[in-house]
């Protein structure tokens, strides 16, 4: 008895000091929840109002020029860092804008690897109007199932960023599209990010190789590698994965599980609307027999799995015969090294080249728009002038002219070397008009990369109607969570070779996945294929 | 007694004092650690930007299911506690060795540099020590791999071979740990009155005795409080040390796979807040009812050495 | 002096035992001590080795292609680094004394056997080292509730009152006899004046443990500027390096993924495993330094003896 009326009395107290600390914050504890409340209200219905009074009201303006806007300041989230001269940069931007549209951009930051500040703006409420996103790595797709970005109707599209609607092809707008809906403005850009090989040209030469210009090639060159001491690949498979199923057209199923790894389609043919899950697909089960040969012939360390070397640090430093990378990255590295050994004589080999291409996608880059923002019209305005001035994007993409980089002029700029920093400057590319690089004098690997450039770009696949389709993975969310969480644990040791009995690993992989929800996702991803068929 | 009749005010008024010397940590503790508490809800919640914490639509036990669904919880688990109790029994050894040991040598230079050396490994980062352990155990250039080849022996492959691992993570841990535990004993040893080693020396104790029967309970209170505090995180995995040492090495899981390990992989991607309370929240109750139950235990031998 | 009180006790019986043990206790110290030192000098010559030589041959106890770059990088802007030194010390001073005195006066009342409530609150303090709302709602609380963006409040509030050292600190008052205290009582102190001139003194050693460890959290904390400073002149030290290699990392790990093509050419060619060593040293260094102005207190005894008298 005692003793409860002991513990009570404690409670009473503790509960009491609780009260008195609390009322300050309760009281804004209520205000959270009303706000709360309020942004819910007009997720639902008051967005468009809202629009259409801005509608409204810009209409009694007419063209709106810079002097009869009421001053604003948007803030926009960049990711990464800024560089040298990036105040001054914006300082001239923020001039040009605010003679224009009366406005100041207030940019802030995440630094990259900070990835959960991303939502914790969101969730905080923090006053912003503009974040770079992209779909994927970018939260593109998180946030708006999580209802982070504002909805960007046609007409506020075409009312504020009138360029932009007119510029942008409709396949960007189609890829922006979640639920038939626009969340973000993509880029105007695309390139084609292929995957090439780096060779040293002096073992191609030792072992007998004019030219690597297959896949099967590429395999037996790493193999004669190791005879003679020397890693085919210092980073092991993982590179030569994607190669291994691009050559063979096919690419990941965009939004599936583990980075679309496990679910493939067919970009050869458009008509093929089907998906392939790989641990039912022969070449997987080959190329993973494949492997476990080179590995355990020791094309590649027995430790790749726990590397901390990139992928150039065994090109670069001997170790290793080719580095797989894009054209741009091995371009880089292929010049430091040959620089260093002239002698090792490597270049860039393209090893599918019966094969056509696939571009990135527009939604790989962008800007969306915090839902809870007031200012959006204002926003759009200014992502109009960032998109689609020259000036402009310069000055946001290459710094200030002359103390960052040099334009060479016939659309083409040098950089200086004084870094304008590794932020996300990609949200609002615009092919169109964006310098492109200058090669001074270039060395027979720029030549190449030129050569391959214009290749891709002349064999692009036709657009295949899966291009634009991400997988939604909420319904399946907790199959998903699952099938992430049992992937690595056998997909990396089977794609490196590293697993004893590769049948087994297999087998019991596949057990493992349908333990975790496979078959439900697989049921759920036909679903909304055929969702999207009808409505495309 | 008297006093235990008393209504509540009259204690309210008794330990007037003792409460305001309170107020500043309750002050503190109800508002940075109680107020947010409310964030426990997400748990059973699927999370949204525009609701928030009190808006978001109620889902059950649903963010709880992939973990089991993961077919790998029963595993995690295990490791998790297995990991916990050897750190916390052998590290708990080493680090009141180190301590007893310390107090013991004479030359005060020696006992200062050392100290300051087991201090250093606590400044290095798990990222760092991730590499570090790499150029120790790779098959290539490791350190180990390098001598055994050297001597003509056979490559040891640490990276393919699980089994090695319970002993590296033991090894690093106790490592980075020493410096930091050992302080704690230090002071508690610092602490016991002088007087007392005086009587036991008169006595005719030699020193292991004087150690075993004089030190070692002197310092109790302070080994059983860490003990329990160490307990009382017996289920959550420390995840730097395990991601940076053993990476996303698939073929190392079955023996170093932790729940936080499990939880980050699964939820990498989706960032689902939802579903990484409801690990937090689950951890939080399986380590409440082992510290409850540990405490209870104490409170048998000694209702002073317990936590509450 | 008192400070050799202890050592000098144990001179007084010198036979095969104290032999055995001193030799037991020289190997073990030095052993360990030997094991924490080298991997530290290898963070130093790695810190000090070109990016290249690191990557292809690993850390060694010696520099290798001797390289200043990492350091370099970290003092582009000296000043800079100079003003987040600045705000880390005044940082860790204020905090250190202002949690010292908080957590002590906590633990205080909680190891006094006349206060009745004691087994709650101890239970109050400890139930949230188990339990917490986690991430959100501290976030919304610091920013959205108090306001506390690019305040130092809010770099100061987070580490000021740890449970962990709460209940270690209790740990130690428990050590102190009752009689002592009840004396005092009886000569008419107040509790305020019991703990500021009888046990604070009397545990001096736990003074010096707990405030380390409170200076090492303030002085290693970047989460809570990442979270809550965006003004750069704000950053402490911590924080301004971590993102320095965050953001080369980050970057590299995006190229490396094809997410975004390598058109900057500049980030690539950055270092970051000697800036990773660099950093360590950089943060380290001071405190290495100041390391033995708290060491005094726990490698030297006090006796109670000397207090009561």
């Amino acid at each position: 008895m005692k003793k409860s009326i002991r513990k009570l009395a404690a409670l009473i107290l503790a509960l009491a000091l609780g009260m008195a600390l609390l009322t300050g914050c309760t009281g804004d504890g209520k205000q959270d929840e009303s706000k709360a409340l309020e942004t819910t209200a007009k997720a639902d219905s008051g967005e468009k109002e809202d629009a259409d009074t801005k509608a409204d009201e810009g209409q009694s303006e007419e063209q709106p020029a810079g002097s009869d806007l009421p001053e604003e300041t948007i803030t926009m989230y960049l990711l990464g860092n800024k560089g040298d001269n990036f105040d001054e940069a914006y300082g001239k931007i923020n001039e040009i804008l605010k003679e224009k549209i009366n406005t100041t951009v207030n940019v802030q930051w995440i630094g990259w690897g900070e990835g959960n500040k991303y939502s914790l703006l969101f969730s905080s409420g923090e006053d912003f109007e503009m974040i770079f996103t992209a779909s994927q790595w970018g939260n593109y797709e998180n946030t708006v199932a999580l209802g982070g970005f504002a909805e960007l109707t046609e007409e506020m599209l075409q009312k504020y960023a009138p360029d932009v609607w007119e510029q942008w092809p409709a396949e960007a707008w189609q890829q922006a599209k979640i639920n038939g809906k626009i969340y973000m403005i993509p880029a105007n850009y695309v390139e084609v990010n292929q995957d090439v090989v780096a060779i040293r040209g002096d073992l191609m030469k030792k072992y007998g190789y004019d030219n690597i210009d297959s896949y099967d090639k590429l395999l037996s060159f790493y193999e004669d590698c190791y005879k003679d001491g020397m890693y085919g690949n210092s980073v092991g498979a993982a590179s030569v994965y994607w190669l291994m199923f691009e050559h063979l057209g096919m690419y990941a199923m965009g939004g599936t599980p583990c980075q679309g790894q496990l679910v493939l389609y067919n970009c050869k043919d458009p008509k093929d609307l089907s998906y392939t899950y790989v641990l039912e697909w022969q070449p997987f089960i080959d190329y993973c027999h494949k492997m476990k040969e080179l590995a355990d012939a020791g094309c590649w360390p027995s430790d790749v799995l726990n590397t901390t070397s990139e992928r150039q640090d065994g090109l670069v430093s001997g170790r290793g015969a080719t580095m797989v990378w894009n054209a741009g990255s091995c371009q880089i590295y292929a010049n430091q090294a040959n620089a260093e050994h002239p002698d090792w004589e490597i270049n860039l080999y393209n090893i599918m080249p019966e094969c056509k291409y696939r571009a990135t996608r527009y939604v790989n880059g962008g800007v969306g728009f915090n839902a809870a923002s007031k200012k959006l019209d204002r926003a759009l305005m200014v992502y109009n002038e960032f998109a689609t001035n020259p000036e402009i994007q310069n000055l946001a993409q290459l710094g200030i002219e002359g103390v960052n980089y040099i334009n060479v002029g016939d659309g083409t700029y040098k950089s200086t070397g004084n870094d304008f920093g590794g932020g996300s400057f990609w949200g609002w590319r615009n092919m169109n008009i964006m310098l492109k690089t200058y090669y001074e004098n270039p060395t027979p690997v720029d030549l190449k990369v030129e050569e391959l450039d214009k290749f891709f770009k002349e064999n692009l696949y036709e657009t295949h109607l899966l291009d634009s389709f991400t997988f939604n993975t909420e319904p399946v969310a907790t199959q998903v969570a699952a099938v992430d969480a049992v992937q690595s644990t056998y997909f990396d040791p089977l794609i490196n070779g590293l697993v004893e009995d590769v049948d087994a690993t297999i087998e019991e992989f596949k057990a493992a996945l349908d333990y975790a929800g496979m078959q439900d996702i697989l049921a759920e991803l036909q679903k909304q294929i055929d969702e999207y068929k009808a409505a495309n | 007694m008297k006093t235990k009749k008393k209504g509540f005010f009259y204690h309210l008024y008794k330990y007037r004092v003792f409460l305001l010397m309170l107020l500043p940590g309750v002050a503190y503790t109800l508002l940075f650690h109680y107020y947010p508490m409310t964030g426990i809800v997400l748990a059973f919640k699927k999370y949204t930007y525009a609701g928030g914490i009190w808006g978001s639509k109620w889902n059950g036990v649903d963010n709880f299911k992939f973990f089991f669904k993961s077919g790998q919880a029963l595993r995690v688990i295990r490791n998790t506690v297995l990991y916990n109790m050897l750190f916390i029994v052998v590290g708990t050894v080493f680090q009141i060795a180190v301590a007893v040991f310390l107090t013991e040598i004479k030359s005060r230079r020696f006992r200062k540099i050392a100290q300051s050396c087991m201090f250093l490994p606590h400044f290095i980062s798990w990222v760092i020590v991730g590499v570090m352990a790499f150029n120790i155990f790779s098959s290539d250039f490791g350190i180990i791999n390098r001598l055994i080849t050297s001597l003509g022996g056979k490559k040891i492959p640490f990276y393919t071979k699980p089994s090695a691992w319970p002993g590296i993570l033991l090894f690093f841990n106790i490592w980075k740990g020493i410096g930091y535990g050992s302080v704690m004993y230090l002071a508690a040893i610092m602490g016991v009155d002088t007087e007392v080693y005086e009587s036991a020396a008169i006595d005719g104790a030699n020193v292991f005795q004087r150690i075993f029967f004089v030190t070692i309970p002197a310092i109790m209170p302070t080994v059983i409080i860490l003990f329990l505090l160490s307990i009382g995180g017996i289920f959550r995995g420390n995840f730097d040390m395990f991601s940076n040492l053993v990476g996303s090495n698939g073929l190392l899981y079955g023996y170093t796979d932790v729940i936080d390990t499990l939880a980050f992989r699964a939820l990498m991607t989706s960032n689902d807040f939802g579903m990484s309370s409801a690990i937090g929240f689950m951890q939080s109750v399986m380590c409440f009812i082992t510290v409850v139950s540990a405490n209870k235990l104490v409170s048998l031998y000694d209702r002073d050495y317990t936590l509450f | 002096m008192k400070s050799s009180a202890k050592t000098a006790s144990k001179n007084k019986i010198t036979g095969a035992d104290v032999i055995a043990l001193n030799i037991i206790a020289y190997a073990f110290c030095a052993l360990i001590a030997l094991v924490c030192l080298i991997p530290f000098v290898m963070v130093v010559s790695g810190s000090l080795s070109s990016e290249r030589a690191i990557t292809e041959n690993g850390f060694s106890i010696l520099p290798q292609e001797f390289s200043t770059e990492a350091y370099k990088t970290v003092f582009k802007d000296p000043w800079v680094v100079v003003r987040a030194y600045a705000t880390t010390i005044c940082l860790t001073i204020v905090g250190t004394f202002t949690g010292l005195i908080i957590q002590t006066m906590t633990a205080y009342v909680l190891t006094r056997k006349t206060f009745g409530w004691r087994r709650y609150f101890s239970f109050f303090f400890y139930f949230t080292m188990l339990f917490s709302g986690g991430l959100v709602p501290t976030y919304v609380l610091y920013t959205n509730t108090l306001k506390l963006t690019n305040n130092y409040l809010a770099l100061l509030l987070p580490l000021v009152f740890g449970v962990y050292n709460l209940l270690v600190m209790k740990s130690y008052i428990q050590g102190i006899p009752d009689s002592l205290i009840d004396a005092a009582k009886m000569d008419g102190c107040g509790e305020f004046r019991i703990l500021f001139q009888i046990v604070m003194p009397l545990v001096k050693p736990a003074l010096a443990t707990i405030g380390l460890f409170t200076a090492l959290a303030y002085w290693n904390d970047w989460n809570s500027a990442m979270l809550y400073i965006r003004d750069e002149k704000m950053y402490p030290l911590q924080y301004f390096l971590y993102q320095q290699v965050n953001n080369i990392e980050g970057y590299k790990k995006l190229i490396a993924s094809n997410l975004v093509s390598g058109d900057v050419i500049s980030a690539v060619s950055l270092p970051t495993q000697t800036l990773k060593l660099a950093l360590t040293c950089v943060v380290t260094g001071p405190i290495v330094l100041a390391f033995p102005i708290a060491q005094r207190y726990f490698v030297q005894g006090i006796t109670i003896g000397a207090v009561k008298g």
